[in-house]
């Protein structure tokens, strides 16, 4: 099948401080892949260098085999209509109806007449199950709606590879319920290769092909979520299994509380 | 305690060192925003898209400013009008006010109040909405749809409010000479063939009304540019989007005012 993302080698620093050190990862064509890592460990910047809104300052990031940190700002605009990216927040547009915010890459990259956008909307708000909230506002959405109206938004161009940014963080287990179905069936339905930024680990394992753990700048496991959930490396069974301590410390690095508090 | 000379030296390289960071600073940031209004001022492709939206923030940064200009207008005529009457009455040549009103109107106030509130109201509100789509991710969800957001959202609003200031400039001009012919006739008792026969025969065409205009053009594109710029620019805050639609208003009236004096120089062949 090949690979639809390849990371190699790449050093990405922010303000100075180091966020990937030399990391590498493939994320195969037709499945999905989850990253996984505990908070602040720069899943959400891997998916900005993936989609070229950030460049690292060593390596390279290939998509579908173009290197996108050298792309001309309009082969860059091309790329991204093969490619999606469901946002934390939704980032719906908050002037536009539900309808408005689905068909708006339609009516900016198409020339399709208003009917047939009418029916391609319609369909992309059934397979989310929201054909009926069409005339909504976004304010009028619960976070789980408005995530899937997004989610709706992002799949109606067809496009190669789907990113989601952590699609479970502030939904009730229902709403989780309903976007774990979605994205799998949406991966198989449509050929969609998926890419699952998340640190909600049960419900990352249960829908993924591949798994990459993040910690510290560098990936410290990867594989099938079987092999993962019998991996016996420390910094992953606390991360998995979620215990307070370990080798990712409860404290941010301080001075000692006695020569803070007492000097 | 005596300041060490290695201190005094610590200070003084201190003192350089920042001076050079701002300075460096204020550079990049221009060129940031050179770069920003080029990329703004590109229409992009089509014509039938485009032109909607420019309609609709011609009526969003022009149609909805109409209030605030025409009351202002109104009354900065109206005041002008009794000012210019009090002073000229000493020398007898109360006659001249329409003349005075026009002239002012038409060569100053007009451009420069009219961008003074156009910069208040509608840019501030530019700023504002953009710096709040950038703080909810909507631009960077139109850039990951391949919508270029400069044409999408830069453009339209840079070119509207291009369009939409000198026209509401002239709108203030009409309304601040008919504000100064109420008070000037209505109230004082000027003869009121004198009011407008001064006017028309001191205004010419070229030098105070288009003068005006070209003016008034430069002060859009600079306010706009401001506005859309600190929009772009902000912290994706709620302080941020504060501190970048005060720098806005701060710096567009600064803008307004300093280009005032060197347009009106060059204008009067003062340089």
């Amino acid at each position: 099948m090949g690979n639809c993302v390849v990371l190699k080698n790449v050093s990405f620093r922010r303000d100075g401080r180091l966020i990937f050190d030399d990391i590498s990862l493939n994320i195969p064509k037709g499945k999905v892949t989850s990253i996984l890592g505990p908070s602040g460990t720069g899943k959400t910047t891997l998916l900005g260098l993936i989609t070229g809104q950030l460049k690292p300052d060593s390596g390279e990031v290939l998509v579908n085999n173009l290197s996108v940190p050298d792309l001309s700002r309009q082969a860059l605009f091309e790329l991204r209509k093969k490619m999606s990216l469901l946002f934390q927040s939704g980032a719906l547009f908050t002037d536009m109806t539900v309808f408005e915010n689905v068909a708006f890459a339609l009516r900016e990259h198409t020339q399709l007449p208003e009917h047939m956008i009418r029916d391609l909307v319609l369909l992309r708000l059934e397979n989310v199950g929201l054909r009926g909230a069409g005339q909504l506002m976004p304010s009028q959405l619960s976070g789980g709606m408005a995530r899937r109206v997004a989610l709706a938004r992002s799949i109606i161009l067809d496009p190669d590879l789907i990113m989601y940014d952590e699609p479970f963080t502030g939904q009730d287990p229902v709403s989780k319920g309903i976007l774990v179905k979605l994205i799998r069936a949406l991966n198989k339905n449509l050929s969609l290769t998926s890419v699952l930024v998340s640190h909600d680990v049960e419900e990352a394992l249960s829908i993924s092909d591949h798994v990459y753990v993040l910690s510290h700048g560098q990936v410290i496991a990867s594989g099938t979520p079987e092999a993962l959930r019998e991996n016996t490396g420390s910094e992953l069974q606390q991360f998995l299994f979620g215990l307070p301590d370990g080798p990712v410390s409860f404290h941010f690095p301080a001075k000692p509380l006695s020569e803070e508090v007492l000097a | 305690m005596k300041p060490s000379k290695l201190m005094v030296h610590h200070y003084i390289i201190n003192g350089v060192r920042r001076i050079g960071m701002n300075a460096l600073d204020i550079c990049a940031t221009f060129g940031r925003a050179g770069w920003f209004l080029v990329q703004s001022l590109n229409w992009g492709k089509g014509f039938k898209a485009p032109l909607s939206r420019l309609v609709y923030q011609v009526y969003n940064l022009g149609v909805l400013s109409l209030p605030i200009i025409l009351v202002s207008g109104l009354f900065v005529g109206m005041v002008l009008a009794l000012q210019g009457y009090h002073i000229l009455v000493d020398y007898g040549s109360q006659e001249a006010v329409g003349q005075m009103v026009a002239l002012s109107i038409l060569r100053e106030f007009g451009p420069v109040v009219s961008a003074l509130l156009f910069a208040g109201r509608a840019g501030s509100a530019l700023t504002a909405e953009i710096g709040l789509m950038k703080a909810t991710e909507q631009l960077s969800a139109m850039e990951i749809m391949g919508v270029d957001p400069f044409k999408r959202i830069m453009s339209p609003r840079l070119w509207g409010g291009i369009i939409c200031l000198p026209l509401l400039n002239l709108m203030f001009c009409v309304l601040g000479i008919y504000g100064g012919a109420l008070v000037a006739v209505d109230m004082l008792g000027i003869y009121e063939g004198s009011y407008w026969a001064n006017m028309q025969g001191s205004v010419e065409f070229y030098g105070d009304i288009v003068k005006g205009v070209i003016k008034s053009v430069v002060f859009a594109v600079v306010v706009t540019w401001i506005a859309i710029f600190q929009g772009w620019n902000a912290l994706p805050t709620s302080m941020g989007i504060s501190r970048a639609t005060t720098q806005t208003v701060v710096q567009a009236s600064l803008a307004v005012l300093g280009l005032d004096f060197v347009l009106t120089a060059v204008m009067l062949g003062g340089f």
